[in-house]
């Protein structure tokens, strides 16, 4: 990529506001665009001329970051969102990716996995990990009410089950006789049917206020 | 008129057959104190409509008669239902409801059978006064106006309404009596004045009105006690001077006049029409007389007899009854009251001259239909066959050698053979001397002649042939009856075998060979005294009649067998039969002499007037009468004159005892009780009276008794009978067995207590198991509480731990992940060596605490209780650890985890043990690959193994070392084991966990 991405970050914490700041700043092919320190300034302040990745921290304080990310995913569907939570094993989280979320960096994680993260996305991966990939399962075996079963197909299925019990994406193209890239696209796609499921019910509990 | 009543008198005459109609030997029975009725004068006897036979007394009430015991009712002071006095001043009059109206001396009553009891009343004077004297019924309209004189006047008094109408007062008649038209109602009122004067008064009824017609006979010796209309102009009246006249109303004079019996004048109290053509008289002192109306005079008399049984209890007879089956009553005057069928007698007595009498042996007649008798002792004896005649000596009875007579024969060709002991004597007959036969030994026993002619003679030594030479009978040996035997029976078959009884009692069948021989063909063994054989006519059934009952030989197999008439009969005696000429079997045995007619088989005893019960010499005469030998006379009789007595008997339920209490029964035909009340005695009768100890019962419990059980006493008991319905049946027999058609029932019924009953039981088992529903509803209800109480508890710390975790998370993380950042940014500062180093610990630190945390929120989770997410959760974290120093990690984890669980607590540590070891690995051994293994023992171990292939660890540092000793300290905490062992290369850690 030769353009640089810019990045945007919301996140309440003065500090971690900071240190993202500069990690991107000193990232190349990075490049920070705006800082929002909770969802209302992001809602106004980001768009699509200005952003392509968004880094959005999970907990904010006037709104969840989920709706944040909604109603600007509704504004402007190209952007992607990056949750950043402190804890894996969340619901919230998952409740983000569901929502349309493209990956998730945990806070713990250090700069360069960050990074490493948003390369991805702007790739077009998405990261899924086994605890993700469990939830994904369960969500899927229950159907939400209302919307139409997107049913996974059996390649996506396997792919699934390989990431939830554990394996890296490297083991399950082992696994599977299959590419580690054929591997990211089954994930997609995986996710993409996800979000088609849940992101009426989604909009419905987030947005309804609006 | 006496034309009609001659005619009508023949008709009857006829109609009953050629033999004397008026009952003669009344057989009486007497009820007095003996069978609880004191010896007042009964006045009124009465027969009603069910059977009961009422006695009025002038000082002990009303006595109830069933033919077992009298019910008495008398009057009380107590009880108003009772009679107003003890003086029974009229006769009884039966209304259409079956209630008896009649007076005492102070009231007219009615008694009603419904309800047991007496209805009083009492008329009063044209002053406006009751009346408290004198009252008699005389008769009931079937309209329901009855006609009674009450103290002086004569009155009508209407049942239905009470209404009364004083139709003559005063009426100074004593006596009156009333002739009815046909329809009953009352025509003519003909009254005497008895003790107040004489002569007769006669009314004319017509339209409500009684005119006074004329006086008669006032003559003094016409002081007339009773009056018994004969027509509509002429009545019978008894008179003390004159005895019976009947006098003509309208010619005003005596017709006829009858006064003495026998040469004695006798004085009439009551007089009973009779058959048409007799009235029964009560008299004064001269028993119940027949009067024969035809001919105008007593013909008949009944008498007291004291010392004989069964005999008018006394001569002075009060009033006279005929009930419903020709049983006649006779009141008494202090003596009671006799009553006895009056059924013609069915056996006439042949009497014998005294000198002769001795035991008959033998009958036969001769050629002038005469009879002939042998005796045990006294010969010959002779008698015509005619009523009233009696036994005499045998003109022919000198000649005889011996006056014990064993057998007669009649031998039409010769005459009369006579066996006598001392031999054997033809009488000839019709004319000419007697034959003494010669040739024999022993004394004869047995002579039949056969049909081929052939005179065979059964002797005491031998059986011999008699035959005429020379004018002269003799003896000869029968050659071809080549046994001994003796007996007195001899007799041919309807095939010609000629069957002999022998000594030892055995039947033998003589064949007849040729034309005049014999060979024997059978012989049978009967185990008694054989008395007579008797072959049927109709059917050719041979009958052997012995000691041990009735048997039919069978000719042609030589086989004693029975059939009907033989098990009927019985094991008795059976001496002779002998049939009528009308399709009836007579029958003489040891306990009377039976008549089969009609498949019907009747029985008669000394009770039916035989002189002796059983005879051994039965003989019909050619003109059809039946002789029974005796030793006093002959019972005589003729088959179409002797007719049982075929009333049914009514039955009648005359008390009922509950639990051993008396029960009101009155009238009714069925009964509830309550199911503790179930000891039921139950006092029947048969009302029948002409021999009331013969009477026979048979009943059923129907629910109770399988069968019909019979008895000769009138009460039944029942103990404790359980609840039910059930119905009892009754039937009756009088003496001559003849049984009522339909049984009289009484339904009972038995409620059964309330627990038993089908709405107390639909209702209880509905509240059991609606009682059981509920239980159960109940206990799941609450199990569910419990239940829901666990899932409460549960969900409260779920939510509590969920709460806590939050706060973990929102509170420290924030904090933890503050202090990453902001240590992370101060990577990038100026600093010292050991300052950096000191800044990375604390970036360390917060990361690791992140991740702690992270951990601890896991455990905390109890969705993680699974052991697949502790697989999972392992396997991701030894993968991220040690992906980062690129050691390669192996899994051997079970495919299917079983769905164990593991608790929070024990995933912790479990989860940390793994992560030192894998800390160790990292820091101190040098592996290149690591292999954990799980295994999974089914419920109850859990068992962990983290091999590497690095150096393994010094021996010393196994035992001791802080961080093996943390591992081992955590195990121990969650109850699992931990070794550690060198597997050249590396080292094993191993951990065996108790689920």
């Amino acid at each position: 990529m030769n353009i640089p991405a810019r990045i945007s970050i919301v996140e309440d914490l003065e500090e971690v506001r900071e240190f993202l700041h500069e990690l991107i700043l000193h990232t190349p092919n990075l490049e920070p665009a705006g800082v929002f320190c909770n969802g209302q300034e992001a809602l106004s302040g980001i768009s699509t001329d200005n952003t392509d990745v968004i880094i959005m921290d999970i907990g904010l304080p006037d709104m969840s970051g989920t709706e944040a990310m909604l109603r600007l995913k509704t504004a402007y569907s190209a952007l992607d969102f990056m949750m950043f939570t402190i804890f894996e094993d969340d619901d919230n989280l998952f409740e983000a990716l569901k929502a349309g979320a493209s990956g998730y960096i945990l806070k713990r994680d250090p700069g360069e996995k960050i990074v490493r993260a948003i390369f991805e996305i702007l790739e077009g991966g998405a990261p899924m990990s086994a605890v993700i990939a469990k939830k994904v399962m369960e969500s899927f075996r229950k159907p939400t009410p209302g919307t139409p079963l997107a049913a996974l197909s059996e390649r996506e299925n396997e792919v699934l089950a390989a990431l939830a019990q554990g394996l890296l994406y490297k083991e399950v193209a082992e696994k599977l006789y299959i590419s580690e890239g054929t591997v990211k696209q089954h994930v997609n796609h995986i996710y993409g049917k996800l979000q088609v499921q849940n992101r009426t019910e989604a909009i419905n509990r987030y947005l309804r206020r609006g | 008129m006496s034309k009609t009543i001659a005619l009508s008198g023949l008709i009857f005459f006829f109609s009953l057959g050629l033999y004397a109609q008026q009952p003669e030997a009344i057989r009486f029975y007497t009820l007095d104190a003996g069978n609880g009725w004191n010896n007042s004068t009964v006045a009124y006897v009465y027969q009603d409509s069910r059977g009961f036979v009422w006695l009025g007394s002038s000082e002990e009430g009303l006595g109830r008669f069933d033919a077992q015991q009298i019910r008495s009712y008398q009057h009380s002071d107590t009880d108003s239902s009772s009679l107003a006095d003890n003086n029974i001043q009229s006769d009884f009059f039966e209304d259409g409801e079956g209630n008896l109206w009649f007076s005492t001396y102070t009231a007219l009553h009615c008694y009603n059978r419904r309800r047991d009891a007496f209805r009083r009343f009492r008329l009063t004077n044209p002053q406006g006064h009751e009346i408290l004297t004198d009252y008699r019924v005389v008769h009931l309209q079937a309209d329901g106006l009855l006609w009674l004189r009450a103290g002086e006047g004569l009155f009508t008094f209407n049942i239905k309404t009470g209404r009364q109408v004083a139709y003559l007062h005063p009426f100074p008649y004593v006596r009156f009596s009333v002739l009815c038209d046909s329809m009953g109602q009352v025509q003519r009122i003909t009254a005497a004045r008895w003790m107040l004067g004489p002569g007769l008064a006669s009314f004319d009824y017509e339209e409500g009105h009684l005119r006074a017609e004329a006086s008669f006979g006032l003559e003094g010796d016409l002081v007339v006690n009773c009056i018994s209309p004969e027509s509509d102009s002429a009545v019978w009246c008894s008179s003390g001077k004159k005895g019976l006249v009947l006098y003509n109303l309208y010619k005003n004079q005596v017709v006829v006049n009858c006064t003495s019996w026998q040469g004695e004048d006798f004085i009439c109290r009551f007089v009973l029409p009779y058959n048409n053509r007799f009235l029964l008289l009560a008299t004064l002192e001269h028993g119940i007389l027949l009067f024969d109306k035809t001919s105008g005079t007593v013909v008949h008399q009944w008498k007291a007899e004291p010392g004989q049984p069964h005999r008018l209890a006394s001569d002075n007879i009060y009033a006279l009854m005929l009930d419903g089956q020709q049983n006649l009553w006779a009141c008494t005057q202090n003596r009671g009251v006799s009553f006895g069928s009056a059924i013609q007698q069915k056996f006439a007595f042949t009497p014998i001259d005294p000198e002769l009498r001795s035991e008959i042996t033998a009958i036969a007649h001769n050629s002038k239909g005469q009879l002939l008798a042998g005796t045990l002792e006294k010969g010959l004896m002779l008698t015509e066959d005619t009523e009233n005649a009696s036994w005499r000596a045998h003109p022919s009875n000198a000649f005889l050698p011996n006056k014990k007579i064993e057998a007669l024969y009649q031998d039409t060709a010769s005459g009369l053979w006579v066996l006598t002991r001392a031999g054997l004597v033809l009488l000839p007959d019709p004319v000419g001397l007697p034959q003494l036969v010669q040739g024999f030994e022993g004394y004869p026993m047995a002579f039949l002649r056969l049909r081929s002619g052939r005179r065979i003679l059964c002797a005491s030594r031998g059986i011999y042939d008699i035959v005429l030479e020379n004018n002269q009978f003799v003896a000869r040996v029968a050659s071809d009856f080549d046994q001994q035997i003796s007996s007195n029976i001899i007799a041919e078959t309807a095939s010609g075998a000629v069957l002999f009884c022998d000594n030892s009692n055995k039947i033998k069948q003589y064949q007849p060979a040729s034309a005049q021989t014999y060979s024997l063909q059978f012989e049978a063994a009967y185990g008694g005294r054989i008395y007579n054989f008797f072959q049927a006519s109709d059917d050719g059934r041979l009958y052997v009649c012995g000691v041990n009952g009735a048997f039919v030989w069978n000719s042609n197999t030589g086989q004693l067998g029975t059939d009907d008439l033989c098990r009927q009969l019985g094991k008795q005696a059976v001496y002779q039969m002998q049939a009528d000429g009308n399709g009836g079997l007579w029958i003489s045995a040891g306990r009377g002499l039976y008549r089969l007619q009609d498949e019907k088989l009747s029985c008669y005893t000394e009770e039916d007037g035989l002189p002796q019960r059983s005879s051994k010499h039965l003989f019909k005469t050619r003109s059809g009468t039946f002789y029974l030998g005796g030793h006093i006379g002959s019972a005589r009789f003729v088959p179409e004159a002797i007719s049982d007595n075929n009333f049914y008997p009514k039955v009648a339920l005359t008390g009922l005892e509950v639990n051993y209490q008396h029960f009101p029964l009155r009238d009714a035909t069925s009964i509830e009780l309550a199911y503790t009340q179930n000891n039921l005695t139950f006092s029947f009768a048969a009302l029948a009276y002409g021999a009331p100890e013969e009477n026979r019962f048979l009943y059923q419990l129907q629910g109770y008794d399988a069968q019909w059980i019979e008895s000769s006493e009138g009460t039944v008991h029942y103990s404790r009978l359980p609840p039910g319905r059930y119905t009892l049946l009754i039937k009756a027999a009088n003496s001559d067995q003849v049984w009522s058609p339909e049984p009289l029932r009484f339904q009972i019924h038995i409620r059964p207590p309330f627990w038993q009953t089908w709405p107390f039981i639909l209702v209880a088992s509905l509240v059991l198991i609606g009682g059981i529903v509920l239980a159960t509803r109940l206990y799941f209800r609450q199990k569910l509480a419990a239940q829901q109480r666990e899932l409460e508890r549960q969900t409260m710390l779920r939510n509590e731990r969920n709460r806590i975790a939050a706060e973990l998370h929102d509170e420290l993380g924030q904090g933890l992940s503050r202090i990453k950042f902001i240590s992370e940014a101060a990577k990038n500062w100026e600093l010292q060596a050991e300052n950096r180093k000191k800044l990375d610990k604390i970036w360390a630190s917060s990361v690791q605490l992140m991740e702690n945390m992270g951990d601890i929120i896991w455990a905390m989770d109890s969705d993680n209780d699974i052991l697949e997410n502790l697989l999972q959760t392992i396997r991701r974290y030894t993968q991220e650890v040690l992906n980062e120093y690129d050691i390669v990690p192996h899994f051997n984890f079970p495919e299917q985890a079983s769905g164990l669980e593991i608790s929070g607590g024990k995933r912790r540590n479990l989860l940390l043990i793994v992560k030192e070891c894998l800390h160790n690995i990292i820091k101190h051994s040098g592996a290149r690959q690591v292999w954990i293994q799980v295994a999974v023992h089914p419920q109850t171990h859990l068992f962990i193994q983290i091999a590497d292939d690095g150096q393994g660890l010094p021996e010393q540092l196994r035992a001791g070392g802080n961080g093996l000793k943390n591992m081992r300290k955590k195990a121990a905490a969650m109850n699992a084991s931990i070794e550690f062992s060198n597997t050249e290369p590396g080292l094993a850690v191993a951990l065996n966990i108790k689920l």
